[in-house]
C-alpha cells in the first residue's frame, strides 16, 4: 500500500529555493534513507512534510495516507500518523516528559475517537516504551529534553515515537552527535519499532547508522533532487566513493 | 477632588479618635509627611509607570465596617478550596480596614501567639521602636497608611516555637460608597521560632475602594518566616500593599506574590537584613488581562555582610494587560560577601499588552556577587512546533508552555492546600485545566519509580 507519494516538489526558504523538484514514494513497512551532502535539503524536506512554518512550498504535491498533506494543519499531521525525530530536540523547561506525552497521546487518542487512557494504563506504557530505548524511568519525571545529553535526546526522540506509534516516522539526522554505544542503542530501538504497519525515513548524512538499520532503499539527495535510487549497496557504494562523486557528474542515472 | 485635599478632610475626624495625645502627636507628624511628598506623578522615578491621577477624581469618604459586619465575602463562598484554606488557618479578617475579631477562630486561650490592636496602647510603643526601621521615606501611601489606621493586628510570637497552622489575614472590602481602607500589622517573630502568613485579598461587588494595606514583620534570631500573598479578581480595588520584613541574623524569609486580574494593584515588597547570615527568597507571578494593572516594587536592602536573596518574578500579559516590575537591590559598604540574585520574565500574549521591567542595583561594597536579567517576549516558536509536532493543538500547546513558565513559582509555596487553591486559579485564568491534572500522574510516577 503507498503510503507517502511526494510530486515534483519544490520549496523555498525566503525566496531561495532548496528543494528543486523531488519525487519520492514510500510504501507501508518500508525503510527508506535519504543520504546527501550538507545542504542539499534534506532536514528542509523533513520539517516540510512535518508542517513547520517558514517554508514556502512551490509546486508540487504530498499525498499521504490518499489525503493532501500540504492542507494539512501540523498537529494534524501527528495525528494522522506523521512523526519527526527532530535533529535538534528543543528543551522544554517546566514540562515533564510525562506530562508531555500524556498530553500528546491523549489528544491522538481523542482524534482517533479512542477514550484517553487512564493514569495506570498510561504509566504501564510509559514504562515499557521508556525500556525499549534504554531510557531510565526517571527521564520520564524530568523536563522534556532539559539538561540532557546529546544521546539522552536522541533517545527521546525515539521514546516519543515508540510512544505515538506513527505510520511514517522521520528520522532527521537522529544518528548525528552520538557515540557508537548510543547509536546502537537507537538503532535497536528503531529496529524494535519495525512493523508492516509502518514506515521510516531516515535520513542521514554518514552510512553507519545504515549498518544498524538495514534500509529496503537508499536515495542520494543532491542539490534539491533525489539524483540515485537503488537498495542498501548504494549507501556502502557512497560511501566509499564519498559525495565529491556525485559533484563529478554522476548523477540522474539510475 | 484633590486627592490630598480629600485626605486632609477626612484626616481631621480620624485624629480626634486616638486612644492617646501621644498616638495624636504621632498621627499628626506622619500625616505631615504625606502632605510633604502629595500624590506621586510620573516625575517621580518610583511611580513612574503607575499612573495615580485617578484619585484626584473620586471623593473617598473613610471606610467603616458595614453595619451587618457578616464577614467576609470569601467566607461565604462555596470553593472547597478555599474553604479547606480557610479551616487550616488562623483566620483575622480585616473588613474596610477593621479586625472583626469575633469572626475569627482564632483561640485565645493560645498561648503561642499573642494578638492585640495596633494601635493599643502597650503595642504603640513597641511599634513606635522599629518605626525608623520600617519606614521608607519615599513612599507616601506608608505615611498615610500610619496616619489613618485605626485598627489592625499586633501579634508577637514568642521564641522558639513552630506555629504550625498558617495565620492568613483575610482582607475584605464591602462598601457602598468610594472609600478609602488603612489597616496596619505588626508581626514579631520571636528567636528560632517559624510562622507562615498568607495575605488574601477579596472584594465584594459595590464601589471602588482605596486600600492602603501595610504588614511590618520583625524576625528574630533564627527564625523563619513564609509569606504569600494572595490578589486575584479584584475589580473595583485600588490597592496599595506595603510589606516591610526586617531581619535579624540567621533567619529565613521566603515570600511568594501572586496578582492575578487585578484591576490596580501596586505591591511596595521590601526586605532589609539587619543580620548578618541571612536569606530571603521572594517570587511572584503575576497575570494581567483586559485592563488591569499591577505593579511590583521589590527593594531588597543588604545593609549587612553574609547575607543572600534570591527574587524571580513572572509575568504574563494578554489583552489590554499592564504591569511593571521594578526591583531594587541595595547593598551597603560594609554588607561584604553579599549574594543577590534577580531574574523578572515576562510573556506577552497580545499585541496591546505592555511590561514596564526594571533592575536597579546600588552596590557599595566591593566583595559580593549580584546578577539580574529581565525578559519580555513572545512564547518559544521553537518549542511550541515541537509540541505541535506531537499532535498537541496550538491552544493546548500553548498552555503546557505558559503551565511550565508559572510552575516553577508555584510549586515553591509550601502551603498545600494553599497550592492546590492557585494552581487552580490558575489554571482556570490560563485555561490549563487539564494539564495540572497530570501532577497526580507525576506524584505516582516518583513513587512507582523509588
Amino acid at each position: 500500500m503507498e503510503l507517502l507519494k511526494i510530486n515534483n516538489l519544490k520549496v523555498a526558504i525566503e525566496d531561495k529555493l532548496i528543494i528543486k523538484g523531488l519525487n519520492l514514494t514510500i510504501n507501508l513497512g518500508e525503510v527508506h534513507a535519504i543520504m546527501g551532502p550538507n545542504g542539499t535539503g534534506k532536514s528542509t524536506l523533513a520539517n516540510v512534510l512535518a508542517g513547520k512554518p517558514g517554508y514556502d512550498v512551490l509546486e508540487g504535491e504530498i499525498i499521504f495516507m490518499g489525503k493532501n498533506l500540504l492542507e494539512m494543519e501540523p498537529e494534524e499531521r501527528a495525528r494522522e500518523g506523521i512523526f519527526l525525530a527532530f535533529q535538534y530536540p528543543v528543551e522544554i523547561p517546566g514540562v515533564t516528559n510525562a506530562n508531555f506525552m500524556k498530553t500528546a497521546v491523549n489528544e491522538i487518542r481523542k482524534y482517533r475517537q479512542l477514550e484517553p487512557l487512564d493514569a495506570f494504563d498510561f504509566l504501564q506504557l510509559m514504562k515499557e516504551r521508556a525500556a525499549l530505548v534504554g531510557l531510565d524511568a526517571s527521564y520520564l519525571q524530568r523536563n522534556v529534553n532539559e539538561g540532557f545529553s546529546g544521546g539522552e535526546k536522541k533517545r527521546n526522540e525515539i521514546f516519543q515515537l515508540a510512544m505515538l506509534e506513527p505510520k511514517l516516522a522521520i528520522l532527521d539526522e537522529t544518528d548525528s552527535g552520538l557515540d557508537i554505544d548510543a547509536l546502537k542503542i537507537v538503532a535497536n530501538g528503531v529496529n524494535s519499532l519495525r512493523s508492516p504497519e509502518r514506515s521510516f525515513l531516515v535520513i542521514t548524512h554518514y552510512q553507519r547508522l545504515l549498518n544498524y538499520l538495514t534500509p529496503d532503499f537508499v536515495h542520494v539527495m543532491y542539490d534539491g533532487r533525489i539524483v540515485l535510487s537503488g537498495t542498501k549497496e548504494l549507501a556502502l557504494e557512497l560511501e566509499s566513493k564519498g559525495y565529491d562523486w556525485l559533484r563529478n557528474g554522476n548523477n540522474g542515472s539510475k | 477632588m484633590k486627592f490630598v485635599e480629600n485626605m486632609k478632610n477626612l484626616f481631621e475626624a480620624v485624629v480626634l479618635d486616638s486612644a492617646s495625645e501621644e498616638i495624636k502627636a504621632f498621627r499628626k507628624n506622619v500625616f505631615n509627611r504625606f502632605v510633604q511628598l502629595g500624590l506621586p506623578t510620573h516625575k517621580n522615578e518610583e511611580w513612574k509607570y503607575t499612573n495615580l491621577s485617578f484619585l484626584n477624581d473620586i471623593d473617598f469618604v473613610a471606610s467603616n465596617v458595614s453595619i451587618d459586619a457578616k464577614g467576609s465575602n470569601l467566607l461565604l463562598e462555596s470553593n472547597h478550596l478555599v474553604s479547606s484554606l480557610l479551616d487550616e488557618s488562623i483566620v483575622f479578617p480585616i473588613v474596610n480596614g477593621n479586625l472583626i475579631i469575633d469572626k475569627s477562630n482564632f483561640d485565645v486561650g493560645s498561648n503561642l501567639l499573642e494578638v492585640r490592636k495596633t494601635f493599643g496602647n502597650e503595642t504603640f510603643s513597641k511599634f513606635l521602636k522599629h518605626f525608623n526601621l520600617f519606614y521608607d521615606d519615599t513612599n507616601p501611601f506608608a505615611f498615610l497608611n500610619l496616619a489613618f489606621s485605626t485598627d489592625g493586628i499586633s501579634i508577637h510570637i514568642p521564641q522558639n516555637v513552630v506555629i504550625e497552622k498558617p495565620i492568613l489575614l483575610l482582607y475584605d472590602y464591602n462598601n457602598s460608597q468610594p472609600s478609602f481602607s488603612n489597616s496596619l500589622t505588626f508581626i514579631e517573630v520571636g528567636d528560632n521560632s517559624s510562622v507562615k502568613i498568607i495575605l488574601l485579598f477579596s472584594k465584594a461587588a459595590g464601589e471602588v475602594i482605596l486600600g492602603n494595606e501595610t504588614v511590618n514583620i520583625l524576625q528574630k534570631n533564627g527564625s523563619e518566616v513564609e509569606v504569600n500573598i494572595v490578589q486575584y479578581d479584584l475589580s473595583n480595588l485600588k490597592l496599595i500593599n506595603n510589606l516591610n520584613v526586617m531581619l535579624e541574623s540567621n533567619s529565613i524569609f521566603k515570600g511568594n506574590s501572586f496578582s492575578l486580574n487585578t484591576e490596580f494593584v501596586r505591591n511596595n515588597l521590601n526586605i532589609a537584613f539587619q543580620g548578618p547570615y541571612s536569606s530571603a527568597n521572594l517570587n511572584g507571578i503575576y497575570y494581567c488581562d483586559t485592563n488591569n494593572f499591577v505593579d511590583d516594587h521589590t527593594l531588597i536592602m543588604h545593609n549587612v555582610p553574609n547575607c543572600q536573596s534570591d527574587e524571580n518574578f513572572r509575568g504574563i500579559l494578554d489583552g489590554k494587560g499592564r504591569a511593571v516590575f521594578n526591583g531594587k537591590i541595595f547593598v551597603a559598604r560594609d554588607a561584604q560577601k553579599t549574594n543577590a540574585y534577580q531574574s523578572n520574565k515576562n510573556l506577552i500574549l497580545s499585541d496591546e499588552a505592555r511590561i514596564n521591567t526594571k533592575p536597579q542595583l546600588e552596590i557599595y561594597a566591593d566583595d559580593v556577587k549580584c546578577t539580574h536579567g529581565a525578559t519580555a517576549g513572545f512564547l518559544d516558536k521553537e518549542m511550541l512546533f515541537y509540541i505541535i509536532s506531537r499532535g498537541i493543538g496550538k491552544e493546548k500547546a500553548k498552555s503546557l508552555l505558559l503551565n511550565s513558565f508559572v510552575s516553577g513559582n508555584l510549586e515553591k509555596i509550601e502551603i498545600a492546600s494553599l497550592r492546590d487553591y492557585l494552581k487552580e486559579i490558575i489554571a482556570k485564568k490560563l485555561h490549563l485545566e487539564d494539564i495540572f491534572f497530570c501532577s497526580a500522574l507525576d506524584m505516582e510516577l516518583i513513587k512507582t519509580s523509588e
